[in-house]
């Protein structure tokens, strides 16, 4: 059930991250997935946060019309990355999840970048985008972090009936 | 021990996926195919869902501007640019008409051009990382949309082909991706060549004899030597035009160069702008319009 559930959730987010750029193209420098990736690998085990990621790479590749694995590679290893750390050290706080989601993001940008040298392909992205995109990135998983921190004590609230005025 | 076994065999798998993406991208990067089995199954799972969504936000999007510039005006305004496009694409097309008439003309060998019938289409999806190389429309097999049909940009412009179809939506490969290659001519002296992307913003045309006639600013159109793209569509303007490299073995003097070269190296900005086109017209396929 939980992985039928991630797999609706990255289809989701993966339509998330083509579909936006059509509203705003200032949208488009979020990587909604690999925000995604990085906190279930900051928490979850190491085998799920590199299928996880897999999974995520492909489905980009196959949404936005590239070479297919190449997100995919470096996805998985950036969560390989972000997992060992992840389980070597606690990370808490937005603030910290969304510097090491920004982090990722400048890794991933890196590694495709590599990719695509090495492919003799043109390269997509440059210093200013790559530090753009992580920048981004990163201010978005700290919304997405506090949004969801509130959402979840307004839960606690509602469920059990704490309210400031003792009513 | 059963630590250093689980550690081992998530290793193993990480190991395994790793490889498996470097040979999936390995034998892409070979074949030059974009379009496996994965991309398709893909596609055809997200593509209700995507039509949809898609068509949540035009209505919104939509609404809220009619809302907002009166409803009369809107549609007025929808009319007025539905007509300027297609009088800009007449225009285009009848500029061309012209000057092949006049060539045939000469050749008194008179041949009338068919009309293509073509849908319209509504981008609904780019990755902003490969901004230059796909991007998704709106329209898939049950609106009658087949493989390599080309499209274009409202003003007549090329904008790429149609390389793989869902039944609500298809992706474009753009003529700016690497992987495309249009037949080209100059429209001034019908010099012909081949107009490659670069994945970036400008093409290259290629296989453009060192002798041809082309200069800065010349407009390049297809050719229709593909059997993809219709003869006459506009492609882009020459920026640039250089003698190419001289045959392999000869001295790189730069009068060897000049003297033995045969191609020219052409560069050409496209004239549809990839990047912020919203709508596009997707023409039938080369088999129904035979």
């Amino acid at each position: 059930m939980t992985a039928l559930r991630s797999i609706v959730l990255l289809f989701g987010l993966g339509l998330l991250q083509i579909f936006l750029p059509q509203v705003w193209s200032g949208l488009g420098v979020v990587d909604w997935l690999l925000i995604y990736v990085v906190l279930q690998s900051l928490q979850g085990s190491f085998r799920r946060s590199i299928l996880l990621s897999a999974g995520a790479g492909l489905i980009q590749d196959g949404l936005a019309g590239g070479i297919i694995g190449l997100h995919a590679f470096a996805k998985t290893a950036v969560a390989a990355v972000i997992a060992m750390f992840g389980s070597l050290l606690a990370v808490r706080g937005p603030l910290l999840e969304a510097l090491i989601t920004g982090v990722a993001t400048a890794l991933e940008g890196l590694i495709v970048i590599a990719w695509q040298v090495m492919l003799r392909r043109p390269v997509s992205l440059g210093p200013i985008d790559l530090l753009v995109r992580a920048v981004a990135t990163g201010v978005a998983t700290m919304v997405v972090l506090y949004i969801g921190r509130w959402w979840q004590q307004r839960g606690l609230i509602k469920r059990h009936g704490v309210r400031g005025d003792n009513a | 021990m059963e630590t250093i076994s689980r550690h081992a065999s998530s290793a193993a798998l990480l190991v395994g996926l790793l490889f498996s993406f470097f040979m999936m991208i390995s034998y892409q990067v070979n074949r030059g195919d974009t379009v496996t089995a994965v991309k398709g199954t893909i596609q055809t799972v997200v593509s209700p869902a995507h039509r949809f969504i898609s068509a949540v936000w035009i209505g919104i999007s939509s609404g809220w501007s009619d809302y907002v510039g009166l409803i009369g005006r809107a549609t007025e305004a929808d009319a007025l640019r539905e007509r300027v496009e297609y009088l800009e694409r007449s225009n285009t097309t009848f500029e061309e008409t012209s000057r092949e008439n006049a060539r045939l003309k000469q050749l008194l060998n008179l041949q009338s051009r068919i009309e293509i019938p073509s849908i319209p289409a509504q981008i609904t999806g780019r990755d902003m990382a490969h901004g230059y190389e796909t991007f998704t429309v709106n329209r898939g097999s049950l609106d009658g949309v087949a493989m390599d049909s080309a499209v274009i940009a409202p003003t007549g412009a090329a904008i790429g082909r149609i390389i793989y179809v869902t039944p609500w939506t298809s992706i474009v490969q753009l003529i700016t991706n690497p992987q495309s290659a249009v037949g080209a001519k100059v429209a001034r002296t019908s010099a012909r060549g081949v107009a490659h992307g670069a994945g970036d913003g400008p093409l290259k045309l290629d296989y453009v004899t060192s002798l041809a006639d082309v200069e800065v600013g010349d407009i390049v159109v297809t050719s229709g030597d593909d059997l993809i793209y219709p003869p006459g569509l506009e492609i882009g303007r020459v920026t640039r035009v250089r003698q190419g490299p001289p045959v392999p073995g000869l001295p790189r003097t730069p009068q060897a160069r000049t003297e033995t070269a045969l191609f020219l190296d052409i560069d050409v900005n496209p004239l549809a702008d990839v990047l912020r086109v919203d709508r596009v017209l997707i023409l039938a396929p080369p088999t129904a319009r035979e």
